[in-house]
Parts: structure tokens; sequence; C-alpha cells
């Protein structure tokens, strides 16, 4: 039995043993571990009397004072409930080796696939993994149970999860009430409050034993310095293929990672139809070559899981108005202008396409910009600088669905030429916007669904275009809202049975919504085969009792029909290459009639 | 690389599911109590004397513990001991350890295949992340004529890296206690017996 000496050279220094009753913080403990560090240890303690009993602590000597209490372990004769409560719990506790140790405790539903990522970890297979399982099949469950188990075993101090700022408090919940992990959420304003009660040179992210921030967040230059200065024993990186491509945020996930000793990648869409990005998305975290540092990789089907697939996915054709072809009309024009003039330039105007694709408003306001841009050539400057992120402190916001910048590479050299051009379309984006035949259909389709919805949209300013002209009542959710205000109003959209929630992707990511819903209607179909799965995947998940119903609002005589064509290549890539998904698949197709 | 462990998902799922039908409410408390305290000795009635006929039931717990004394894997043995007439017959400590070794041979062997698995992979990922950290060079700093900032700012940035690589150190080093397990000695934890016959 190991014995440390914990002491600080002081007279009271003490021998702590496991096993034996102690007194701290006036309450009666056992220590379970002792684990020595210079001048100090950390000792975990369980609970022996009311009203502490069966909870484990951990406490830092000599800050906290240990007595030993004199107790004799001699032979004592019980009562018979008490014998067989310590028996049924010392059979119960008996497993063969490299067992899992706290799932039995987890307020989770035992499903044996759920099992195997831990399983795998605590028999040395790797140390790093990617789940990258179908949505819905409880990955926070599985990186939860990863992470309560190396805690069990004493392998991890420090967890840290990197998640998109929306989920930070579904992470705390999810490790709170399911596996009894204390997490703290790290943001501007927290640290702030933490760094003032510690002394000037103690960094407060080394304070923390579980933690979860934005990733966002912890990307900005001036804060990962200090998170990187902390060794994390665990990282969980929730949603990691939106850190799959080269960028600041996989720059920041892979500097944490490649010094952790554990690391887990979840995402629900690791491929995206582009090998480079998954192969990215694999390496974040490698230190060594492949025998060294295996990454192991988990992906389950719901067939694999043995759930039966319950999803109707409906594709809704919709006749354009004659504004709507009027302005996909001119935007043409516009646009064999810009490539007869600039060759390179077909990617970036796929991003005014993709605009008018998701509303006639969203290109107007696009183009009202550009208009406004080449009426005052001298302000284009401004546009160029970063902002700042002042009103943002904590990271709470989420900028992917603002209206991107116009392209630097479309434009016209002659800008009379070009406004020329741009006038008819922003006229006619705004006569079309008054009508816009997908929200008419919409309406039409939320009068019929009598039930709650969920309707994405890519980007915000459509969002709340589309919230002034729905005739129900809407929750609105985008990446412009504050904490309290997602938190607001994700409680309406769960607590409003019947309400409609209109949400843009980058703030509906990684919701748990099956409970209080089973439709998603797609205003516009991404482009991202990744993204229609997220979506899908609000509702579809383990736990939804119901047949899930996806409906695809498709707008005729437009461009959207070669999106489909598009999205289906790339869908097929993905599942030949890693068996994804298909959340086209059986897909019913319906024209909308007015 | 992709691990099948469908096998031992759906096993180890089987063995949680019995061992949360039988836990009840104030099990675990019990267990407690009971490590605290010592042995507990239940006095059989008078059916379960009949068929213990004359021996008492003892269970131990042999285990491994890591160095910093956390039980990390054990097993239950349980023992018939033969009581004599004045019920003072038992084991010696000495043929308490014989018997107990021989009924866990394969689980010791066990238990080191699956620590040494586990402590290997844990030891190749920090020896790797040391070695990583170890190749990375600082950027080269242009010494200011005036302006010390330059300097300054390699300065923390080394301090920083120093720090790192000494917790690194420290963390390997954990690592590699942790992979060296301890076998506990036999402990004695229930007793049922006959009254007077313990």
């Amino acid at each position: 039995m190991l014995v440390e000496k914990i002491t600080t050279g002081s007279a009271e220094a003490s021998r702590v043993t496991r096993g034996a009753i102690v007194r701290v913080r006036r309450a009666r403990w056992r220590v379970v571990d002792v684990r020595p560090f210079d001048g100090c240890a950390i000792v975990t303690l369980a609970g022996v009397a009311p009203p502490h009993a069966g909870l484990e602590r951990r406490v830092l000597t000599p800050f906290d004072t240990i007595e030993p209490i004199n107790t004799t372990r001699r032979p004592r004769i019980v009562k018979a409930g008490a014998w067989t409560r310590a028996c049924r719990a010392l059979v119960a506790a008996d497993a063969p080796p490299a067992s899992l140790r706290s799932a039995a405790r987890a307020r989770i539903d035992l499903l044996g696939y759920q099992l195997e990522p831990a399983l795998a970890i605590v028999r040395g297979l790797g140390c790093r993994v990617l789940l990258a399982d179908e949505v819905g099949l409880g990955k926070t469950i599985q990186a939860g149970l990863i992470a309560s188990e190396l805690r069990e075993r004493g392998a991890i101090d420090r967890l840290l999860v990197l998640a998109p700022a929306g989920l930070r408090e579904q992470w705390i919940a999810e490790l709170r009430d399911r596996f009894a992990i204390d997490a703290t959420l790290l943001d501007a304003h927290s640290l702030r409050g933490i760094a003032a009660m510690l002394p000037i040179d103690l960094n407060p992210w080394t304070t923390m034993a579980a933690a979860v921030a934005s990733i966002d967040y912890v990307k900005r230059p001036e804060v990962l310095p200090a998170a990187a200065a902390c060794l994390w024993d665990l990282i969980v990186v929730d949603e990691a293929h939106a850190s799959a491509a080269e960028s600041d945020r996989r720059a920041a996930v892979h500097a944490l990672c490649a010094r952790a000793s554990y690391v887990l990648l979840l995402t629900a869409t690791p491929h995206n139809g582009d090998q480079r990005a998954f192969e990215s998305l694999c390496a974040i975290g490698s230190v060594g070559d492949e025998r060294d540092d295996p990454l192991l990789v988990f992906r389950r089907t719901r067939h694999d899981a043995g759930l039966a697939a319950r999803r109707r996915v409906h594709t809704l054709r919709v006749r354009s108005s004659v504004d709507e072809r009027r302005v996909h009309r001119a935007l043409a024009r516009y646009s064999r202008a810009v490539r007869a003039e600039r060759g390179d330039a077909c990617l970036a105007l796929a991003v005014l396409h993709k605009r008018a694709l998701s509303s006639a408003w969203a290109l107007a306001e696009s183009i009202d910009r550009r208009l406004a841009m080449l009426a005052a050539p001298g302000d284009g400057a401004a546009g160029e600088q970063l902002t700042l992120p002042m009103f943002d402190a904590n990271g709470d916001f989420t900028p992917e669905d603002d209206a991107p910048a116009w392209p630097e590479s479309v434009g016209l050299a002659d800008a009379d030429r070009e406004r020329r051009l741009l006038g008819p379309i922003a006229e006619a984006a705004r006569a079309a916007a008054a009508r816009e035949s997908k929200v008419a259909a919409l309406n039409r389709l939320l009068r019929r669904i009598r039930e709650s919805v969920v309707v994405y949209t890519e980007y915000r300013d459509t969002l709340q275009h589309l919230h002034a002209l729905l005739l129900r009542p809407c929750i609105v959710l985008h990446g412009g809202l504050t904490r309290e205000e997602r938190s607001r109003a994700l409680n309406a959209f769960v607590h409003r049975p019947g309400s409609v929630l209109l949400a843009t992707d980058a703030a509906g990511e990684g919701l748990n919504l099956h409970h209080s819903c089973r439709t998603v209607i797609n205003l516009e179909l991404p482009w991202n085969p990744m993204r229609l799965e997220q979506r899908i995947g609000r509702v579809d998940r383990i736990g939804q009792g119901r047949t899930v119903h996806a409906f695809h609002l498709i707008a005729d005589g437009t461009g959207e029909l070669r999106i489909l064509r598009r999205l289906r290549e790339r869908i097929d890539a993905a599942k030949a290459a890693i068996g994804a998904p298909d959340p086209l698949a059986v897909a019913e197709v319906a024209i909308d009639e007015p | 690389m992709s691990p099948d462990l469908s096998a031992a998902g759906a096993a180890e799922m089987q063995r949680l599911t019995a061992a949360r039908a039988l836990m009840r409410d104030g099990d675990a408390f019990a267990l407690t109590r009971l490590e605290a305290e010592g042995p507990w000795i239940g006095i059989a009635r008078p059916k379960l004397k009949r068929r213990l006929g004359g021996r008492r039931l003892e269970i131990w717990r042999v285990g491994y513990e890591d160095a910093s004394g956390r039980l990390v894997e054990s097993r239950l043995v349980v023992l018939a001991v033969d009581v004599g007439l004045d019920g003072a017959r038992g084991f010696s400590p000495a043929e308490i350890d014989s018997v107990v070794d021989h009924a866990t041979t394969e689980w010791r062997d066990a238990v080191a295949r699956a620590q040494s698995s586990f402590a290997s992979a844990r030891l190749a990922r920090e020896t790797a992340i040391a070695a990583s950290a170890a190749r990375m060079r600082s950027a080269p700093v242009q010494t200011g004529l005036f302006d010390r900032r330059e300097q300054r700012a390699h300065a923390a940035i080394e301090e920083v890296r120093r720090r790192v690589s000494e917790a690194l150190a420290e963390r390997r080093a954990s690592v590699e206690r942790a992979a060296a397990l301890v076998a506990t000695t036999p402990e004695l934890l229930l007793v049922i017996a006959g009254a007077g016959r313990s």
C-alpha cells in the first residue's frame, strides 16, 4: 500500500494512506488516492458520512488540512441489510481487466456501440479518436464516457472541451448531469473574474480541472497563448469538421491538441467530398507517425447501431415568380460581363448566386452595398479592415451567418457600366422580395404542419426577412444573439409545442431538438452536404420516437436544380470515401401549387 | 485505424446492465463504509447456516494500485472456510495468499496485459509530444539598438516554452510512474458465519 508523506517541511507532516479515514473541512472522508507533486499533493477523498456520503472530492494539501482519524480496522458484526448492500456493491464492481468502471454510474441508457470508443482507449489502442458517427447517435455521451473513465483511472486531470459558442451550455449540462463532471465555461467575462482572484503571474486557464470554451474565442491571438500554456490532458473538439480546413481555427485547435495526452475529435460530417480537408481533420493533434500515434476512427450508421431509419425526405419544387426569374436573368447578365472581363471570377461569382438563391432580399442587400461602394469608392478601404471583437468580448456571437463581403475579384473596371448592370438586379430583387415564392410556399407548408418545425436558412438577413413575412409567429435563432437571448429562444421553442424556429446553420449546429420537434424545412439547399446532414440531425437523433420529415424547397427555373445535382455528386464522393449518410436519399418530389 | 470492438461493446453493455440491475440506493455508500471500517461479519440465518454446513464464507479482495495508491483493478475471491467445533479454525495468512494467488493467476496475467497496453499507448504519445516540442525552434530575434520590446517578447515566449517543457517532462514521468502497478495484499471484506462461530 502506498504511503506518501505530504509535507511542506512543517512539523505537522502527516502520513496519509489509501483507505485511511481522515477529517477534512469538518467532515469524515476516506482517502481514495494521493498524488504527490513538489511541495504539495492532490488527495482524492470519498465521503463516508452525511452530507458528503458517496461524494468524491479532491483537495490540495498542505493548503487543506488533512487530519487522520485513528480508526482501527477490525472485524465487526453488522446487520444483514448493511452486509447485503456492501456485498451487492462489491459484486457489481467486480469486473474483468480493462472494463469500464465509471459507466455504470453514468446517467445514460447503455448502448453497446457507445461503449466502444472508451473501451478502445482503456485497452490502449490509441490516444486520438475521431468519433464520426452519424448525427444523433450520441457522440457527446461517448466523449463523456471517455472523460469520466480516464478521470476514474487517474489518467487525466485537465479536460478542455472546445465547442461552438452556442453549444457551451449544452456541454456543461451534459457533463454535469450525466457524468458528474463539473466543467466551467471559460470566456472573457469568467476569465476576468478568475484572474481577479489569482496572483498576477498565475494563468487562469491552469486553475480549471474541466473547462468548456468556444473555439472562436480560444483562437483569438490575445487568448490562445494563455490557453496553450496550460497542458491539457484531454481535449474534446466538438463539430471538428469546422476546424478541418486550413485556417486560424484549425491552427489554434491543432496547437492545443498537439500537446494533449488524449484528443477526441467529434463530428457527424467528417467528409464534405474534399479529401484534403478530411486528411487535415485527421491530422489534428497528430504528433507522430501512424504507428506511434494512431487515429482511432469510429464511424457508425443508424443501421450499425441497430436503429431503424425513419426519415422521409421531401423535395418541394417551388415555381419562381416573374420578378424572381427577372432577378436571375439580370444576375446572369452581370456574371457574363464579369467573366468576360476577369476570367478568374467564377468562384467569387458563386457567392452572389448563393445569395440570390437564399432570398431576393439577401441579394438586394448585397447589391445595395456594392452600389454604395461604387458611389463612394474611397470608403471601400474601410471595409477591408478586420473588425476588432469589441462588441463580443465573450465570443458569444457566430459571424458565419453574416452577409458575406462583396468578393474582391467581382467587379468591372468601368464603374458606370457596373452600376448600369447592377441597378436592374437591385430593382428586380426588391420587387421580388415583396412576394417571394419560397416564402409563400413556406407559409402554405406551415399551415399544413400543425406541430413544431425548424426552418433553416444560411444567412441572417434572409432569416430576418423571413421572420417579417411569415404568417405564423416564429422564434429566431441566429449568430447575432447573446448567450442569454439564445437560451431564451431555445427555451421558448422547447416549451411551446407547435412553434416555428427560424435558425441559421451557424446558430443551429449541434442542438438537441428531437424531444420537441421532428420536422426540418430547408429554405435553400446548402452547397455543402455536411450542412444538410447537420440540419436534419438536430431532430433525427436517438430518442426521436417519431418519423422525421425533411423538406427541401427548390426554386424552379433557377440554378438550384444544378446545386441539387452537384450536392448529389459530393454526397456520392463522401459516401464512397467514408460511407457518409445521404441526406437526399429517398426523396419524394412534389410540386408546390399556390 | 477503425477497431472493431462491437463484440466487446455488447459484452460490456451486458455486464454493466447486470451491475446496474444489482445495485440499489445506498449500496455504494455501504461499500465506502465497509472499506473504511474493516471486515463486516454477517450472521447467517438458520437456513443459510444449514447450507453452509459448518463452514464460513469469506469474501476477499485482491487488487492492484497505481503509484498514487488508487485501486485500479480488483477481483473478488470467495472462500468457504471449514470451522472446527470450537469455531477457531481458519487459514493462516500464508495459506490465504497461496489460495488467492492460485485463484487469480489468469486474472493477474490479464491485468498485466491490459495495463501494459494502456500504459504503452500513453507513453508512446507522451514521447511523441516531447519529441515534437523539442523539434520546435524559436524564431531568431533581431536585437534592437534602442527598443527592447522584441527581446522582451522573445524572452517571454522562451519562458513559456521552458515551463511547458518542464510540465511535459513531469507529465511523462507521472505516466511512467502510473504504468507500474503494485499488487495489494488480499483484503478480507465480508464474512458470513453462523452465530458464535466466527
